[in-house]
């Protein structure tokens, strides 16, 4: 019966691992391949929100509920709280030191 | 699996690396940078998950407050500051 429980645990916190491996994995390229410095905050974002907090999730589960679940909760809060934050005054402070965004323009 | 895991998260993680490395403006590669560091705390939880050991954990939350405070002060230094090149 415990055989059972462990393995179906081992199979979620794999399945969040994986789906937040293809997130960090989406974000890094577009991070690379976008062409513009506003466009490529976005993509930081994808992997600040989606990619970081699965992955340790999934770590959460497969370490087993004791307190190192704690601390992994207090980190992907930490995560999520500071991200924002560093990405916010980023772009403020390239707007301020006259970075030009990327406008299309009208036809 | 814990292996293939890695090795995805060490290849994007060397893409926002060329991307610190070649950005443009001073601020694409403080973008990169921000952004390897979380690369860099996922990579720490999940040495942690393949070695067994639990104290990855704790050199994962000092490293996030170090770099989260290192991104603040470089943008407090460039903020009010035009851009070069």
């Amino acid at each position: 019966m415990s055989n059972i429980l462990e393995s179906i645990f081992n199979i979620i916190s794999l399945a969040f691992m994986i789906s937040g491996t293809f997130f960090m994995l989406s974000g890094a390229l577009g991070i690379l391949r976008m062409p513009d410095f506003f466009t490529r905050i976005h993509p930081s974002g994808v992997i600040d929100s989606f990619g970081a907090p699965l992955i340790l999730i999934g770590a959460a589960i497969h370490y087993g509920f004791s307190f190192v679940t704690l601390k992994i909760i207090l980190l992907i809060l930490l995560l999520l709280i500071t991200n924002p934050t560093a990405t916010h005054v980023l772009s403020q402070s390239a707007l301020i030191g006259k970075l030009k965004p990327l406008i299309r323009d009208k036809k | 699996m814990l292996a293939i895991i890695i090795t995805v998260i060490l290849v994007s993680m060397g893409m926002v690396l060329l991307r610190a490395v070649m950005g443009p403006s001073i601020f694409d590669r403080i973008l990169g940078m921000n952004s390897l560091t979380t690369h860099v705390i996922v990579f720490i939880i999940l040495l942690g998950l393949w070695s067994g050991s639990e104290f990855f954990v704790d050199i994962a939350i000092i490293y996030g407050l170090i770099s989260f405070v290192t991104s603040i002060a470089f943008l407090m230094y460039f903020k009010y500051r035009p851009q070069d090149e």
